[in-house]
């Protein structure tokens, strides 16, 4: 039983996970292409609910995407000219409508939240830019209540269901394979320049046409005037990708700690 | 030599735990004037600023430099909030229409680092859904709350830390205990206690672990059987006593003793069912800062049955008296009567009214006031009104001109009528009713004063003599608070919503701006690299002004 979690830890660290950016991407296509049968909510088609997390004809998938690019045959269910992709990026679509983000036994495996604890604190240096409680930095992201679900945030309309578990320890996991992939935009490092050649890099908290507001790495809220500012840019996420930093069963621990926090 | 040691291991000991503020901050508040870290500016609450860029000279050169913006108030809602000023960082609690807002923002430009929201369970609150601020210690914030919840929250990152429900005492309703005042920090414990004398509750000053939240003491204002007071009650009277805390307390270091003034008894407008002095209410009380145990009590108006909440801020000072140094507390009460205490002792030293007043008639031999007029079921004149001769709102202590600067409302009377009233959960416990002095639009202005024979003022009182210096007379009331300088100024303000500045020395005008709102808060100075600002709330914004 052990074994097999790890292997399908192992088998999740190969495997894509989406960004929200592609994830938009397949919202796109959906409205385009599929909502003039399906309806901008998927359920226009008798029977038919594609944003219930629940499909008649596919049970994972890989088979909803094929079902995308090849049709149904002897049914208005034409095919459709997409990439795999393109298809993957629909059903992903699909399934954060849902609020699932992929079938759930594909809910990687947690391991000993104690551990998991330990690497935190020691190994995986996590400490020294995140906060837990009162314990370590803020320069980074506060994981104290980082294993409770956030549901997004919407403009208009009811609130989309909050994520399930599955996809709290999924997103987990793609910020600590692959941390600088998707930053929210509160969580942001810029480094300023100002004309004396100062150099100050910061979290971005806000911005207006005269002043820049940043978390800098010393933990100090400061305001830098634009005039003062020669170069202002984005940088990648100082966080380090713990895919090769951790084993599978580090990982796994980590995890199970990081979802315990709530 | 060894306190000195003290003092630079805590040093050190901050700076090793990173924390901005230690409470040896707090302490010597006065040493850095460019910040404003208590209630009142430092634990005496003088709310005097030894920053002196700003001069009776210049002072005409003041410009509006930005505004923080609230939601809109109701009629009894208003901006009271005194911000706290950190290292150039403002800290500032929007009142809750309807979560509160506690904010970071750049002390110099107005713009917000962060705002932490907290939407507040049901409450039952008498006098607008008020906030008096939020206190800071360590890298903590504290919100007291109208639903009776203490909150720390993180000053770097708005970040909720804990979040405790105050026990209420089983009187009353859960929901009629709310917290409107910025809490009191001293050493590492937060104190505060509740509003709610209008609904029949049991009032409290209760200490908690600033780290944790843990209650560590609780001082109960209205003694339970067997307590020394308890005998100033009649029957069960005491359990409905009231004695609320609407504003902080203050605190002496060398004498370890926290001061805070109580609200009043209940039912309010009838004496009848409370025989005796109803201690504590209307009365300053002086606690151990570690225990909570009282050290000495006085008591402003014995018995009180004109809602004289002794709501001020206990306004401490080391003075000259009578040709040697004493440690006083000095006192604008609600019941018009200006007074100086020692404060080591409660000993009585000055009583003299600032407006007019006309329930007490002079002090006997022990500085108890000695009641004038009685009321009745068919109704008795008295000066000052229900709102009293001042209020909530801060006076000011200028150690350089030597005067104690008050907002007072003159000529303001209420026509009281007692009736029979027994308690019930969840009602007004007021026993009668007060004629109100001064009438209340919807609109968030106030009607007609002047002409009706009653007006507001900012009064220079000398403590020595209780005599007043001076009186800079505005057409309509006050909720203002009081700020003075080192140059001699003095900062209010006023419901027709004029901001303006004053010669401490003579009352004499010397700025003024239209805000567009009433003033209800108490101004501050602060000064952000070299260069320094006022800050006042007025209607729904706080508006903060330096040199131009």
């Amino acid at each position: 039983m052990f074994l097999t979690a790890i292997f399908t830890l192992a088998l999740l660290l190969r495997q894509h996970t989406f960004t929200p950016d592609e994830t938009a991407e397949g919202g796109r296509l959906f409205q385009s292409n599929c909502a003039s049968c399906h309806g901008s909510a998927g359920d226009q088609v008798p029977g038919v609910a594609l944003m219930s997390g629940k499909f008649r004809r596919a049970s994972t998938d890989d088979e909803v995407a094929r079902i995308i690019r090849n049709g149904i045959p002897g049914t208005a269910m034409q095919s459709f000219n997409f990439t795999e992709q393109q298809a993957a990026m629909v059903v992903a679509y699909l399934r954060s409508v849902a609020g699932t983000t992929t079938a759930s036994s594909d809910m990687p495996a947690l391991g000993d939240t104690s551990r998991g604890k330990a690497i935190l604190e020691g190994k995986g240096q996590c400490l020294s830019c995140h906060r837990v409680g009162e314990n370590g930095s803020r320069v980074g992201p506060d994981l104290t209540s980082i294993g409770a679900p956030r549901p997004a945030a919407v403009f208009f309309g009811p609130p989309p269901p909050a994520p399930t578990p599955a996809a709290i320890v999924q997103q987990l996991l793609h910020s600590l394979l692959d941390p600088d992939s998707e930053v929210a935009p509160a969580n942001r490092t810029y480094r300023t320049v100002l004309k004396d050649g100062t150099t100050i890099t910061g979290r971005l908290l806000n911005l207006d046409t005269f002043t820049i507001q940043l978390f800098d790495s010393k933990e100090r809220l400061m305001t830098l005037q634009r005039s003062d500012v020669r170069d202002f840019a984005l940088l990648k996420s100082p966080m380090p990708s713990y895919r090769d930093k951790l084993t599978p069963q580090e990982l796994s621990d980590l995890l199970a700690y990081l979802v315990s926090l709530k | 030599m060894k306190l000195r040691l003290a003092f630079f291991l805590l040093l050190i000991a901050g700076a090793i735990y990173g924390q901005q503020v230690p409470f040896e901050r707090i302490l010597n508040a006065n040493r850095e004037p460019q910040n404003w870290l208590t209630y009142g500016g430092t634990l005496f609450n003088q709310r005097y600023s030894l920053l002196s860029q700003i001069t009776t000279d210049n002072v005409k050169n003041l410009e509006l430099q930005w505004v923080l913006q609230v939601r809109a108030m109701d009629g009894t809602t208003k901006f009271e909030a005194t911000p706290l000023v950190v290292d150039g960082i403002m800290y500032v609690v929007k009142p809750p229409m309807p979560n509160y807002e506690v904010v970071a923002l750049d002390a110099a430009t107005g713009r917000i680092f962060w705002t932490y929201t907290y939407n507040p369970g049901e409450a039952r609150t008498c006098c607008g859904r008020n906030s008096k601020g939020v206190a800071m210690q360590g890298d903590k914030l504290y919100l007291a709350t109208i639903d009776a919840h203490l909150i720390a929250i993180d000053a770097k990152t708005g970040r909720e830390i804990w979040n405790n429900k105050v026990e209420s005492p089983a009187t009353g309703t859960p929901i009629d205990y709310s917290f409107t005042l910025m809490p009191l920090v001293v050493k590492d414990k937060v104190i505060l206690g509740p509003a709610g004398g209008e609904y029949g509750i049991r009032g409290y000053v209760a200490a908690f672990d600033a780290k944790t939240g843990n209650e560590k003491w609780r001082f109960h204002v209205i003694p339970e059987p067997g307590e020394p007071g308890h005998e100033t009650w009649e029957g069960d009277s005491w359990i409905h006593g009231g004695g609320s805390i609407w504003t902080p307390g203050s605190y002496d270091p060398e004498l370890n003793l926290t001061y805070w003034g109580t609200g009043n008894a209940g039912p309010d407008w009838n004496g009848d069912p409370r025989p005796g002095d109803n201690l504590y209410t209307c009365s300053v009380v002086a606690l151990d800062a570690d225990t909570g145990k009282l050290r000495w009590h006085y008591q402003f108006s014995p018995h009180d049955e004109f809602d004289y909440d002794s709501t001020q801020v206990p306004v401490l000072a080391d003075i000259e008296w009578q040709g040697r140094p004493r440690k006083v507390m000095m006192w604008a009460n609600r019941n018009g009567v200006f007074y100086v205490l020692d404060r080591a002792t409660g000993e009585f030293l000055l009583g003299k009214p600032f407006v007019k007043v006309t329930w007490m008639n002079g002090f006997d031999a022990k500085g108890k006031p000695i009641r004038a007029v009685q009321t009745s079921t068919s109704g008795v004149l008295v000066y000052p009104g229900n709102q009293g001769g001042t209020n909530w709102y801060n006076p000011a202590f200028n150690p350089r001109t030597g005067l104690f600067y008050i907002p007072t409302w003159e000529e303001t009377s209420s026509v009281f009528t007692k009736t029979e009233q027994e308690f019930k959960p969840g009602t007004v416990f007021g026993g009668g009713r007060p004629t109100i002095p001064v009438g209340l639009t919807p609109l968030n202005t106030y009607a007609r004063t002047e002409d009706e024979g009653y007006f507001g003022a900012i009064k220079a009182v000398d403590p020595h003599t209780g005599d007043i210096k001076w009186m800079y007379k505005m057409s309509q009331v006050t909720d203002s608070g009081v700020l003075t300088t080192a140059t001699n100024l003095v900062f209010a303000g006023g419901r027709e919503g004029y901001f303006f500045a004053l010669d401490g020395r003579d009352g004499k005008l010397l700025w003024k701006a239209m805000l567009g709102g009433q003033v209800a808060n108490g101004p501050i100075t602060y000064a952000v690299n070299g260069k320094q600002f006022v800050s006042v709330a007025a209607g729904n914004g706080l508006f903060t002004f330096a040199l131009r």
